[in-house]
């Protein structure tokens, strides 16, 4: 009998080829971003266990996040906690405040000090008529600096008045355009002993955050009573589970609110042409675990901003921040993904729009640790100008897959893991690896979110690089246009496989298009 | 590049994928290779069964043998007899011609593999006492070890067809796959068959030729 002619090749090219032997498992989207709450087999096929330093295209394909530079020239305090920027009388002013000061930063990149208190944990300030009030009880009209005429920790301004919170459960309102002149009367008191949290102003309403709940007040552009004394503003106990977990951490994105809370992250759609809150609406159910774990360990939420439809949530408390959570609002799924790194380290940000004819909008943020330095932030718009941070370093992109059922609840076996990305850049040859997750976690000295395992023993102990064991057949090369895959061939047997996809050098783009999985299915049960 | 008892294990993980260790796969073409040995007694090896001595009939064999084609004592060869023959033979039933005896398979009550002799050897008698017992037989391979190449013991042009083997078992026994180890089953059997063959002919020539006869066979 004679031999077949070339059985070996023509197998290897049947892998290839992907016949019968192997199944394939394919995921080109990751637009439901990170999903770590609950069982991992119900994940969504287009969503990943953790993305750092990762922002999601319209498309749902995830890409590394562009760095950052520094935009003051010297640090200011220890760190910097609040940032306002708009037009004063003066022109357009940036007000940044450290933890013992507020400043003005000059284009020329110097901060020009304001004077005390400052303010040790992020805040949000609100400007009216050429004045911006400070939480502190300070305001500055670009010029000069004072008290303002009511202290308080919490502004807003809505009806065209200037709202304060006073104690615990009084707010303040000037009368209509004339933010310095509070009647004596003119003040609302919650009832039910609870302490107010934050505030936010809309057009006719002002959002009252409560420890009980969210109270609102309507038709506040009206005087509290009419000429024969009836009451005209209303007061409403909208929700008794809302309870912020910073003021700080509100936004605003076209007409909708982004409310932290101490369960989850609310979005309150607010109506286009009444501001009644129409509906609620969690959005952060697939990082919950995440989420409430920073909650339970105390931490607290930083001064968000929405920049180009991006929700940026700094995460800080006992010393550091522990993580700048970003959601996606414009896409269906909403996704979240995660910044790391000297240039996401930071406890405020704000959407600026340049003084420039062009009005390019730019994202700058304040540097919460020692550096204490304002930063430009080009987190959207990675480019060969942006691959590392201020400081120099470069943030470590991640990627971890969600756990794929390889099927049947059996170890299949994982021939094959096939990427195709794009992935350059003019300075260097970045490499991109590949690691699988350990069944078993090992306790590790400090917690990094991503390494970390649900369920283990010790909650905050995560298990080490060891648990992460690279797939051999070297690191991925450079592709520019995304057209020459590149491919691992782990042989393992899992039920569950979850991958990690880690790039450390620099990179002007980095996209993961395709990924590809070859099982092949156990033939026992 | 000369093929190794590592690279032999690299090579069926390679072709089949496995996430086997290395001892599965050790194991697995060991026991190939001891298939193709026994299938092809492509293995052979000159053995020292012992020495005549005086009053005894049989000898212990040593373990793996395959087939003994030729075995001496003294020099003399022995012819293959039949189990029967020792008790004919003990009767005096059997007539033997030229130089030495046969030699035949007589297992004990333990189930020990031995061959045994006759004549029985006696001092001055036909079979000599003290002569050396020389066998010429397939025999069963070591076991594969990493790092000792020398337990490679298939020609190297048959390795392919060992990795088809150990491949084929794996895809069965280890990845409950029949379907997958068909391919490489056909591989391994074929592979089998041409080394038995090729095996065969090594030296033995071109071998007697049959006459034509016109109207016959012509």
């Amino acid at each position: 009998m004679a031999l077949q002619a070339a059985p070996r090749a023509a197998r290897r090219v049947q892998a290839g080829a992907r016949g019968q032997q192997f199944g394939r498992i394919m995921q080109n989207s990751w637009a439901s971003g990170m999903y770590r709450t609950g069982d991992p087999a119900l994940a969504p096929p287009d969503s990943c266990f953790d993305a750092l330093n990762t922002l999601i295209e319209a498309t749902g394909g995830p890409y590394r996040r562009g760095g950052t530079s520094y935009r003051s020239s010297g640090a200011f305090g220890g760190g910097l906690r609040m940032i306002w920027d708009g037009w004063l009388l003066n022109g357009q002013n940036t007000i940044i405040a450290s933890t013992t000061e507020y400043g003005r930063l000059n284009l020329g990149g110097t901060v020009t000090a304001l004077g005390a208190p400052g303010s040790t944990v992020p805040n949000r300030p609100v400007a009216m008529k050429g004045i911006v009030y400070l939480p502190g009880g300070k305001q500055y009209d670009g010029t000069t600096y004072g008290a303002a005429p009511k202290i308080s920790n919490y502004y807003a301004v809505a009806g065209s008045r200037l709202w304060a919170v006073e104690g615990a459960d009084k707010i303040l309102f000037s009368k209509i355009n004339e933010p310095s002149n509070f009647a004596a009367t003119d003040y609302h008191q919650l009832p039910g002993g609870v302490e107010i949290l934050g505030l936010e102003g809309g057009r006719e309403d002002v959002y009252v955050f409560t420890t009980s709940g969210l109270w609102i007040i309507s038709n506040v552009g009206l005087n509290l009573v009419d000429a024969n004394g009836n009451v005209q503003h209303r007061l409403d106990h909208f929700s008794n589970d809302l309870i912020l977990w910073g003021n700080a951490g509100i936004a605003s994105w076209e007409h909708a609110l982004i409310v932290p809370g101490t369960a989850c992250v609310w979005l309150l759609r607010r109506g286009t042409t009444s501001e009644a809150p129409q509906s609620f609406m969690c959005i952060n159910d697939p990082i919950m675990d995440l989420y409430m774990e920073y909650v339970r360990l105390g931490y607290e939420p930083g001064q968000a901003a929405v920049h180009r439809a991006h929700y940026f949530l700094p995460i800080i408390g006992n010393g550091r921040v522990a993580d700048l959570l970003v959601c996606r609002l414009d896409l269906k799924q909403m996704p979240w993904t995660r910044l790391g790194g000297f240039g996401a380290e930071v406890a405020c940000l704000w959407p600026r729009i340049s003084a420039t004819s062009a009005r390019q909008p730019e994202l700058i943020a304040g540097h919460y640790t020692s550096s204490s330095r304002m930063l430009n932030c080009s987190y959207l718009t990675p480019s060969e100008g942006t691959q590392t941070d201020a400081d120099g370093s470069v943030p470590e992109w991640g990627l971890t897959t969600r756990s794929v059922a390889t099927g049947n609840l059996v170890p299949n076996l994982v021939r094959q893991i096939r990427v195709r990305y794009n992935m350059s850049s003019p300075e260097a040859s970045p490499k991109m690896r590949c690691e699988l997750a350990g069944d078993t976690p090992l306790v590790g000295a400090a917690s990094i979110w991503g390494r970390f395992t649900w369920g283990s023993a010790a909650a905050w102990d995560s298990p080490s690089e060891a648990t992460l064991e690279e797939v051999p057949g070297g690191e991925a090369p450079p592709s520019e246009d995304a057209r020459q895959p590149f491919s691992w061939f782990p042989n393992k047997k899992r039920r569950f496989i979850r991958i990690r996809f880690v790039v450390k050098t620099k990179t002007a783009q980095l996209k993961l298009r395709q990924l590809d999985l070859f099982v092949r299915a156990e033939g026992r049960d | 590049m000369a093929d190794t008892v590592a690279t032999l294990v690299e090579d069926v993980k390679e072709i089949g994928g496995f996430d086997a260790p290395e001892s599965e796969v050790l194991k697995s073409l060991t026991r190939c290779q001891r298939q193709m040995c026994a299938r092809t007694r492509c293995y052979r090896k000159k053995l020292n069964v012992g020495t005549t001595a005086a009053g005894v009939q049989e000898y212990a064999l040593p373990a793996g043998v395959t087939e003994i084609f030729e075995l001496q004592v003294g020099g003399v060869v022995f012819g293959a007899g039949r189990h029967q023959d020792l008790a004919e033979g003990a009767q005096g039933w059997i007539w033997l011609g030229g130089e030495g005896g046969v030699f035949t398979r007589d297992d004990d009550t333990t189930g020990a593999t031995k061959i045994a002799l006759f004549p029985i050897p006696t001092s001055g008698g036909a079979t000599t006492v003290g002569a050396e017992i020389a066998a010429f037989a397939a025999v069963q391979p070591a076991d594969l070890a990493v790092g000792v190449d020398s337990t490679i013991v298939i020609p190297a042009n048959f390795l392919d067809t060992l990795t088809a083997g150990a491949v084929s078992r794996l895809m069965r026994r280890f990845e409950g796959r029949p379907d997958l180890a068909a391919d490489f089953q056909q591989e391994y059997a074929d592979g089998i068959a041409e080394l038995r063959q090729q095996t065969d002919k090594l030296m033995r020539g071109t071998g007697p030729a049959q006459i034509r006869v016109v109207g016959y066979n012509a």
